[in-house]
């Protein structure tokens, strides 16, 4: 029996001893030894299995021909051999870390004060600084003071540009991602007051002359297009309630066209898959609705494909064939495992990949020991991007998604276009099937725009309520 | 900065005044050249030291989206010679082998020039995929640029040349079947051939997911019976179904002799494979295979 199906009877046989994985259910009237002892038991129970999972991963190199020396191989090898190290020290200390909170948020709250002169390779795109700063604090569960809160929001308005869309930074032309960021920033530490001031009808305007006559959109006036665009475009449109048919004329038949031979998605027709745009391609058309994505992408295909980037030593995401793990696809690749939660018909409902092995990349081999944060693999410094992302990982690696029918009924009578992804609802997983520790369980997303659970709905609501639609 | 003159501007700040909340700590310098630049891009000031700051500003931060599109409505307005500016470009190119910014630009070069050819744009993307193989926007350029030229007859032989250097390189497979779908429309196209060039290098290394990947792919393409392959297929997985294998077999061959089995309706052998993929050859997919049991017992 493998150790994947190992977890799953264990899970059993804990709900056969009307355990609970978690400590604290432990009932108080017993003396606290006992308490204490059976926790510890509890706990050596699933660390048995994580340290099954992990010996068993740690002979598990990519079966590639050794002797055809080429750079592919070279570089698979050492990944391979450094992730080794840190699982085999992993298993010398007989414990996979935990996730090392209060280091990340030491690390996230670095970013919201001054930042040295080198983060000016970050000043085209400071509203993604402060999305993923809020983002992951809240997601740890860690509070921002309103000061910060209302401060960031300020230099938000500063970034307005007179295209009508956001910039990267003050007198910077509008950018779909700059915008993307920015408005999930708002509608994470935004107040009706604040939302109340955003020009929505300058910013749809902006939106519109961004689009192509093949229903992509650009990235900024004269920029590049691809699907990243689209999602971004998406995004802003139908979070601020501004998604129109005009709007999204042919797009959905676009991304459709970016799906490739080998099932992903790619950044525009012909290009390479690519785990990035896949899940832009593929959260785009999911805004749009579970037919509209049924209707343009080749499902088995691309689950193959996306069931296909785990890489069997290093657990983690590869973004495209025979390329390198990579922490932050464990949202871009890992984040679309749950979408087939809602897409594949009742019964057919799969895990296509390991939890449990993901789970083992970010907590073994991602995390910055030194400064905190989480890093794309070791060898690499830790960055925000990453860190959010990892994070994000690990939350869908403890989640389950399904979609909430009378919430998708309630939406589809006021806003028809783009219900869908306000319908999701997620729920906390077993911890023994991902082989995690209670303690390292962090807040719930929304899998298509990635926040807290409810902020985007609130979002939402206000602007449909506003419009009287709600 | 020194060239000309810029008293009469008054850079505007790069951030809010007295708030100190994620805030960049910019060099003078940085502060210097984007504060006059964006005071003059402000003021539509399309001019020759607003030219020359882009300069400057490239230098500092390449990926700046902004002053690539200014610099593009000022050497367009100045109308400058765009020869030059794809020989100033190509070297930046050459120092910033991952920014993007810089094919965008390229692009909006090569249209307004109307310049159909791939005689100047060859040696450049040879280089910089030289210098990293799999280049997501160097490839994604090439694609443009071939397609706005429609010339594909350089394709083939390059990505001939790059899957010989590594036969795992998946951009290079993915760009031969941009090149071999939009060659079939142009001329006649030898399938057979194609599909035994293929075959050679799936010999080279029978586990690489991208050689197998393209063979599926250009059956589908050109809707051809993928049980044609069944031959070829128990070349790479000999008679494992029937007898228990030992050592290295080809595990996207196992997956492909699934999918032919499937086809011809032998559901008990399929199973097999399946089973044999879930419990030795790809535990790590183990509910993936699993799910596919499942739908085969359905189909
Ligand atoms: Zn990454």
């Amino acid at each position: 029996m493998s150790i994947y199906e190992k977890s799953k009877k264990t899970k059993y046989i804990l709900s056969l001893l009307g355990k609970k994985r978690s400590a604290q259910t432990t009932i108080t009237s017993r003396d606290e030894e006992e308490v204490e002892l059976e926790q510890d038991e509890d706990e050596d129970l699933i660390s048995d299995l994580q340290y099954e999972l992990l010996s068993e991963m740690t002979t598990k190199e990519l079966n590639l021909e050794q002797e055809l020396f080429s750079q592919t191989i070279e570089a698979q090898r050492s990944t391979e051999q450094e992730i080794k190290t840190y699982f085999d020290k992993c298993l010398k200390d007989g414990a996979v870390p935990h996730l090392d909170r209060s280091k990340h948020a030491n690390f996230l709250r670095f970013s919201l004060g001054q930042l040295p002169p080198a983060f000016k390779m970050l000043d085209h795109s400071q509203p993604w600084l402060y999305y993923w700063s809020t983002n992951c604090l809240a997601l740890l569960g860690e509070e921002v003071s309103e000061d910060i809160k209302r401060k960031l929001i300020s230099k938000l308005f500063t970034m307005m540009s007179s295209d009508g869309g956001i910039g990267g930074g003050p007198g910077q032309i509008g950018h779909v991602a700059a915008a993307y960021s920015g408005v999930l920033a708002f509608a994470n530490i935004g107040t009706e007051e604040d939302w109340a001031k955003i020009d929505r009808k300058a910013m749809y305007q902006w939106l519109m002359a961004l689009k192509n006559e093949d229903g992509s959109f650009c990235m900024h006036i004269g920029g590049e297009s691809d699907t990243r665009a689209v999602y971004c475009v998406l995004t802003i449109a139908s979070t601020l309630n501004i998604l129109t048919e005009e709007l999204i004329e042919g797009t959905a038949e676009w991304i459709g066209r970016c799906q490739t031979y080998e099932g992903g998605i790619g950044a525009s027709p012909f290009d390479e898959a690519h785990g990035g745009y896949t899940y832009c391609a593929m959260a785009g058309l999911l805004i749009l609705g579970r037919d509209t994505f049924l209707k343009h992408i080749n499902l088995e295909k691309l689950i193959h494909w996306i069931a296909e980037r785990q890489l069997p030593l290093e657990g983690g995401f590869s973004g495209r064939t025979n390329k390198l793990v990579d922490g932050c696809y464990s949202f871009w690749i890992g984040g679309l495992i749950p979408m087939f939660d809602v897409l594949l018909p009742e019964g057919q409902t799969t895990e296509v990949t390991s939890r449990a092995a993901l789970m083992n990349y970010l907590l073994c081999a991602c995390q910055d020991e030194r400064m905190g944060g989480l890093r794309d693999k070791p060898g690499k410094m830790p960055d925000y991007y990453h860190t959010q992302y990892g994070l994000l990982g690990v939350i869908i690696s403890q989640s389950k998604f399904s979609i909430n029918e009378e919430t998708l009924k309630k939406y589809s009578e006021v806003t028809p276009l783009d219900a869908f992804p306000y319908a999701f609802e997620s729920t906390d997983i077993d911890s023994s099937i991902s082989q995690f520790d209670e303690v390292d369980r962090v807040g719930k997303v929304n899998p298509i725009f990635p926040v807290a659970e409810g902020v985007i709905n609130k979002f939402k609501d206000y602007w449909l309520k506003k419009d009287g639609q709600l | 900065m020194d060239q000309f003159d810029y008293s009469d501007i008054t850079p505007l700040p790069l951030v809010e005044p007295n708030n100190p909340v994620t805030t960049i700590l910019y060099s003078d310098e940085y502060k210097n050249i984007f504060g006059h630049l964006a005071a003059l891009l402000a003021a539509k000031e399309y001019s020759e030291r607003a030219y020359a700051l882009t300069n400057a500003a490239i230098e500092q931060n390449a990926a700046h989206y902004t002053v690539w599109q200014y610099r593009f409505k000022i050497v367009v307005a100045l109308g400058k010679d765009l020869e030059k500016e794809l020989d100033w470009l190509e070297e930046i190119a050459l120092d910033n082998v991952k920014n993007y910014q810089i094919w965008n630009y390229r692009q909006l070069l090569i249209k307004k020039l109307e310049l159909k050819s791939m005689k100047r744009e060859l040696p450049l993307l040879e280089t910089m995929l030289d210098e990293d193989s799999k280049n997501y926007h160097v490839w994604g350029y090439r694609k443009w640029v071939v397609s706005y030229c429609g010339d594909y007859s350089n394709e083939l032989a390059f990505v001939n040349k790059l899957i010989k250097a590594d036969v795992y390189n998946n951009s290079a497979w993915s760009h031969r079947y941009f090149a071999v779908v939009n060659l079939s429309q142009i001329s006649d196209f030898d399938f057979d051939s194609e599909v035994q060039y293929v075959k050679e290098n799936i010999n080279l290394a029978p586990n690489n997911y991208s050689s197998w990947n393209y063979l599926i792919g250009i059956h589908e393409y050109f809707k051809k019976d993928l049980t044609d392959l069944e031959d070829f297929v128990n070349t790479h997985t000999e008679d494992m179904l029937d007898t228990e294998v030992e050592g290295v077999i080809s595990k996207p061959g196992l997956e492909l002799l699934v999918k032919i089995l499937t086809l011809k309706g032998e559901k008990e052998k399929a199973a097999k494979g399946l089973d044999l993929l879930a419990s030795k050859y790809d535990t790590i997919r183990v509910n993936y295979w699993n799910y596919q049991k499942s739908l085969l017992s359905k189909a």
